[in-house]
């Protein structure tokens, strides 16, 4: 039985979830799902602009629409009952809202797993057996005495520093645990305890934009005992870094709130990982963090106002030592997060974890590697020329859905492959339901078919070739799948507007490449390796990506789809103090380059837009 | 000899080889650099008629933006000779704490296009930038363009410098880009602001040239 509410209070049910929560009357409905633990899409941080928020208010009595809130219903039009979330507050005691599936930034495919090289281990951690006798009348010795005597005895005669909260933890375990205890130890200094015959654990992370990866590892081999991936719950604030960024300039509370809702859901992670490895949060001896300059900025609660105005500078980009308990995550007291350093700029310390886990520095082979997302970093070694140079281009949200008109993130129900058979459009979905949508590898694919059978010509205008071409709400558009067919009960289509959305990301990453090809001194038919990282990479076509211009065709390169390279590179950072080095080494060689200080690159964007021609193509495929 | 149309409508045509290949030939006949700018500068026309009629794309824009420019390097060194016919001058940039410049360049190229003498500044400018290049060269209008929402702020206190400095009343303001709205032209104090490059053609058209307008 449901407990009544207070006068100016509303509990809004979320269906088809079943979640509950009370706010007070007036709460926005994006709000009311933030408090219910629930992340609705939010494109445009909020603002009304997006219509990706869109709920259905099943019953209950909620404030008029707002004039932000009217003027994009009486645009969109949408069903009945239908509001922005974002916009539309409650008022009676009791509402109900249908949240569909596409509204929800949550049940997403998160690709966390990365080939990377193999894990070379050289323990930065120790842990050590202690069976030490109890203190007594006649051995008084403090509890900290006891144990450094201890470790002296075993032949480490340092002189043992303890930080007092590990004193604090000691004091405790050894009572509990009758004096047999695991030490963990970072060079000279004790950083906590458990009980005996324990392993040392360690966390790698990768925070990313969508989705935050995490391992763990036993520190002393290197073996992966679990790993795992959850929603970036930023998304709630906003799609992208750039509303993320603004939203935390605002004010300190809301820079806390970004950085408490990252370490939030690291320890949350973490918490899964120790329960799937036995193993307890107190035992997370070391952590290695990735992630881009946003990212680390956001988790530090670094200053983010001067990454928003040119000429776009990082408070620090060096490797970092924290102390874990800074940063709120939950591990051994005296645990230490290391952050790999950045190269500078928007090419943050995800991009030199990749570097390093792909070897890229020290293969001999000219290269080329990507990690597609917002922005996209772009490397390009070249050791015939000496030349070793990292890039960031915005690509922009239109790989992960954004700005197209029936675009989704990887998710159930996204069409990720399509092709034509005979004529008719084959797909397939993720989990193989009903199509809600089509994903950035989808769009790819769905781009490069259209291409093949002239349904759009080499500058992306689609020709009406035939009734599956129609007129939209705003020019041309491509049927993809009839309403009948479809998960929600609407034609999923593909609009002229759509293809130049594609387009132009497509464009600027293939000028990205282009650019730095021409300042390494590099021609297509030099490249080896043309390297591509990240979960949209993972599921990318490579063949329909060259098909559309998205990657340019190195006749003698071999594409390699390397999963999450960054993930892999904090792995080996973390079990590997010559890894660590080695990030310092890339951090430092690679000289990053500022695309507008090129003038090749607007004229390489301008070409990039159009579609390879097709007599290229067949080879390609 | 290479017919000025043939020019006109490779251009229109976004065929980039075909229109360098024909103005390269028409100048090695001896045909006046004005007349093939004038060719060219019609082909910019008819693409920003087919991007009004959505037949042209933003991809569209920017290929025939970088055409144009191509086409200009070649034509500079006679057209500088010659001396001007411009309609007018217009100073442009990017607003300081912002470098979007895929929207700014199509825009000064089809302004560039339409006849006017465009002094683009580039991007990440400050005010007083702004200001010097408006006495150096003595144009009265002045474009603003920029994406994030914080240039907004810039663009207001550029306006706010011209204002000091004295020139507000001489020169006329525009500003463009994506979020810019009828909200943000009062905010910022500009005269008047453009969604597209067709847009800022007619304003700097009004303008300049109210009578070949």
């Amino acid at each position: 039985m449901a407990s009544p509410t207070s006068a100016g209070e509303c509990r809004v049910t979320f269906q088809p979830i079943g979640t509950r929560v009370v706010v007070k009357a007036g709460t926005t409905l994006l709000q009311a799902g933030r408090d219910a633990g629930l992340l609705l899409s939010a494109h445009c941080g909020g603002a009304g602009l997006c219509g990706r928020c869109c709920v259905t208010v099943i019953s209950g009595e909620m404030e008029q629409p707002s004039e932000v809130e009217q003027a994009y219903l009486d645009s969109a039009e949408p069903g009945p009952g239908v509001r922005l979330a974002c916009e539309a507050r409650v008022s009676s005691p009791s509402v109900v809202v249908q949240i569909p599936q596409e509204s929800l930034a949550t049940g997403q495919r998160l690709q966390f797993s990365g080939t990377g090289s193999t894990l070379c281990c050289e323990p930065l951690i120790h842990a050590h057996q202690l069976r030490l006798s109890p203190p007594t009348l006649a051995d008084p010795r403090s509890d900290y005495r006891r144990v450094a005597d201890a470790l002296d005895n075993v032949g480490h005669a340092h002189a043992w520093t303890m930080h007092p909260r590990a004193a604090a933890q000691l004091s405790r375990t050894a009572r509990v645990r009758d004096w047999a205890l695991t030490a963990y130890t970072r060079g000279s200094e004790v950083i906590g305890f458990s009980g005996p015959d324990r392993l040392s654990f360690g966390l790698a992370v990768d925070v990313g934009c969508t989705k935050i990866a995490a391992y763990l590892l036993d520190l002393q081999s290197g073996a992966q005992l679990a790993a795992g991936g959850v929603p970036n719950p930023q998304l709630a604030y906003g799609e992208d870094l750039i509303t993320r960024l603004v939203f935390a300039a605002r004010s300190p509370d809301q820079a806390d709130l970004m950085a408490k809702l990252v370490r939030g859901a690291i320890n949350d992670l973490a918490a899964k990982l120790c329960l799937q490895a036995e193993a307890a949060s107190h035992e997370i001896a070391d952590i290695c963090i990735v992630g881009n300059t946003a990212m680390v900025h956001l988790l530090l609660g670094l200053p983010v106002q001067q990454l928003l105005n040119a000429p776009f500078v990082s408070s620090i980009d060096r490797d970092l030592d924290i102390d874990a308990t800074d940063l709120s995550l939950e591990c051994a007291p005296g645990a230490q997060a290391h952050l790999l350093p950045a190269i500078g700029g928007f090419v943050g310390a995800d991009h030199v974890a990749m570097i390093l886990s792909h070897g890229i520095a020290h293969s001999g082979k000219v290269t080329i590697g990507i990690d597609v997302g917002t922005n996209t970093e772009i490397v390009a070694n070249n050791p015939l020329t000496g030349a070793f140079v990292a890039t960031s281009v915005p690509s922009g949200p239109a790989f992960e859905g954004g700005h197209v008109s029936d675009g989704m993130r990887a998710a159930s129900g996204a069409i990720e492959t399509v092709v034509f058979v005979d004529g008719l459009l084959q797909f397939r979905t993720i989990d193989g339901s009903a199509p809600i949508g089509i994903c950035g590898s989808g769009t790819v694919d769905l781009l490069a078919e259209l291409y093949r059978l002239d349904y759009i010509d080499e500058r992306g205008h689609l020709l009406r070739r035939d009734e599956l071409v129609r007129a939209g709400k705003s020019g041309l558009e491509f049927l993809v799948v009839p309403a009948a067919k479809s998960g929600h009960g609407r034609d999923i289509v593909f609009t002229q507007h759509d293809i130049t959305e594609i387009q132009l990301a497509k464009a600027a990453i293939c000028a990205g490449i282009i650019t730095l090809m021409e300042i390494t001194r590099t021609s297509l038919g030099d490249v080896e390796e043309m390297v591509v990282a990240g979960a949209f990479g993972t599921f990318l076509d490579l063949g329909s990506a060259v098909a559309i211009g998205l990657l340019p065709r190195m006749p003698a390169a071999e594409y390699l789809q390397i999963g999450n390279a960054a993930g892999a590179g904090a792995k080996m950072a973390l079990i590997s103090s010559a890894s660590r080095e080695q990030a310092r080494m890339i951090a430092a060689n690679v000289t990053r380059v500022e695309l507008k200080q090129h003038e090749s690159f607007n004229r390489a964007l301008a070409r990039a837009t159009r579609f390879p021609s097709k007599t290229q193509m067949s080879e390609a495929k | 000899m290479p017919n000025l149309d043939d020019i006109k409508n490779a251009l229109a045509e976004l065929d980039e080889d075909l229109a360098l290949k024909l103005v390269k030939e028409a100048l090695a006949a001896k045909v006046s650099a004005l007349e093939i700018l004038t060719a060219c500068q019609n082909g910019m026309t008819e693409v920003g008629r087919r991007f009004e009629c959505q037949d042209y794309f933003v991809s569209d824009l920017m290929m025939s933006g970088e055409i144009f420019k191509q086409v200009g390097v070649l034509l500079e060194p006679e057209l500088k000779a010659g001396g001007s016919t411009a309609v007018g001058k217009i100073v442009f940039g990017t607003v300081k704490g912002d470098i979007h410049d895929i929207g700014k360049d199509i825009v000064v190229n089809m302004l560039k296009s339409a006849n006017f003498d465009v002094i683009d500044l580039g991007v990440d400018v400050p005010p007083e930038k702004f200001i010097s290049a408006l006495k150096e060269s003595g144009a009265t209008v002045l474009g603003m363009s920029g994406l994030l929402t914080l240039a907004f702020d810039s663009m207001k206190i550029t306006v706010q410098a011209l204002q000091a400095e004295g020139l507000r009343d001489q020169v006329r303001v525009m500003i463009g880009g994506g979020p810019v709205d009828a909200n943000v032209c009062r905010f910022v104090g500009a005269d008047d602001w453009g969604a597209d490059a067709q847009h800022a053609i007619r304003l700097a058209k009004n303008w300049l040239a109210p009578l070949s307008a």
